[in-house]
């Protein structure tokens, strides 16, 4: 049984250690390196609040992940509706070299294949964790992940010379 | 190279590490309501920062201790929270809010709620039934609004539309963080939702 001080000092552990790649994710999701860190933020802030409720069935870790990715997607969401209101300036996440291909490509994928990729890749998680993250099966995320694979080699070698 | 390894390679030159931003555990503690260092909150409370141009995120604000019911002068405007019964004002204890200064130039404050939960630090309880539906008046243009649930496990907030006035059907009872952004900073109300 793990304890409330041991929950927290391993968030803590985990924020000080893996913090770029949460920041990475998140910047990915939501293409705002401004934004990206305020999420992380508040992330990890609502992973404190609720440290008493992660019950350590699964990797904490894991756990941190969904709470960062959903935090993600809501202003990710709210992004793209400001953005069709023109109140923000669209910033590429890309540095302008040919990875704003990939970037692209992976941008046009269906929401759950590019959150698998992006948790694959920027977060370096295995497929256990990414399951945990989603909250779909191992199963489903090596589907997931060869789904992506093959619809990101097909669209890069489309823009590939 | 196989496939995955030009994507990750491809991937991480698109979007390379940056080791060196800026980690603040203290942050995350106040927005959380947490007081684990209450010496080092205290010395950042004695600093007053003056912003200029320079992002909110990047510095230390000036902390708030206190439940503000109210609203503190310098925080986020109240929200308001109307119900079948009727309406109900409450503050806002955990926020991070910019504040325009007379020189043109910005300070940022930010409140630390302390204990917060149903029945706990001043947490304004609301009596609702499940199936009622609930609005959220906010008197600032949100950039953000989400409903989380932090004592049910998963602490991840529920998407409202960004809009200044909008209702949720009340689908659960217990303590509730009204997630916020605007232009000024965050602000997250507290509530109970108490079973009618």
């Amino acid at each position: 049984m793990r304890s409330s001080d041991d929950a927290m000092a391993q968030l803590e552990e985990l924020y000080r250690r893996r913090y770029p790649h949460f920041v990475r994710l998140a910047r990915a999701l939501i293409g705002s390196p401004e934004l990206a860190h305020d999420v992380v933020q508040d992330a990890f802030a609502a992973a404190v609040r609720s440290h008493d409720a992660y019950r350590g069935d699964g990797p904490l870790e894991a756990w941190v992940w969904r709470i960062l990715v959903n935090h993600a997607r809501l202003r990710a969401r709210e992004r793209a509706v400001a953005a069709l209101h023109g109140d923000v300036a669209e910033a590429p996440a890309s540095n302008g070299s040919h990875g704003g291909d990939v970037l692209a490509a992976v941008a046009a994928l269906p929401e759950r294949q590019r959150l698998a990729v992006f948790l694959r890749y920027y977060a370096d998680l295995d497929y256990r964790s990414i399951a945990a993250a989603l909250g779909i099966q191992v199963g489903t995320v090596s589907a997931t992940l060869h789904a992506a694979h093959a619809s990101l080699r097909h669209a890069l070698e489309e823009v590939t010379p | 190279m196989n496939f995955e390894q030009l994507l990750e390679r491809e991937l991480e030159q698109a979007l390379p590490l940056q080791r060196e931003e800026g980690r603040d555990w203290n942050d995350v503690l106040q927005r959380a309501g947490f007081r684990r260092r209450p010496r080092r909150l205290l010395a950042i409370a004695a600093v007053v920062v003056v912003l200029g141009a320079a992002p909110a995120y990047a510095v230390a604000p000036r902390v708030l201790d206190a439940f503000t019911e109210s609203g503190a002068p310098e925080g986020p405007p109240p929200a308001t929270i109307q119900t079948s019964s009727g309406r109900q004002t409450i503050g806002s204890p955990s926020f991070s809010w910019s504040t325009d200064r007379n020189d043109g130039s910005s300070s940022v404050l930010s409140a630390n709620p302390g204990e917060v939960g149903c029945g706990k630090g001043g947490t304004p309880t609301i009596t609702v039934a499940l199936g009622e539906r609930v609005g959220f008046l906010l008197e600032f243009p949100p950039r953000s609004v989400g409903l989380s649930f932090p004592e049910g496990g998963d602490p991840s907030p529920i998407p409202l539309p960004r809009q200044r006035a909008v209702t949720w059907r009340v689908d659960r009872h217990g303590f509730a963080v009204l997630w916020t952004s605007g232009a000024r900073g965050s602000a997250q109300y507290f509530v109970c939702f108490e079973r009618g």
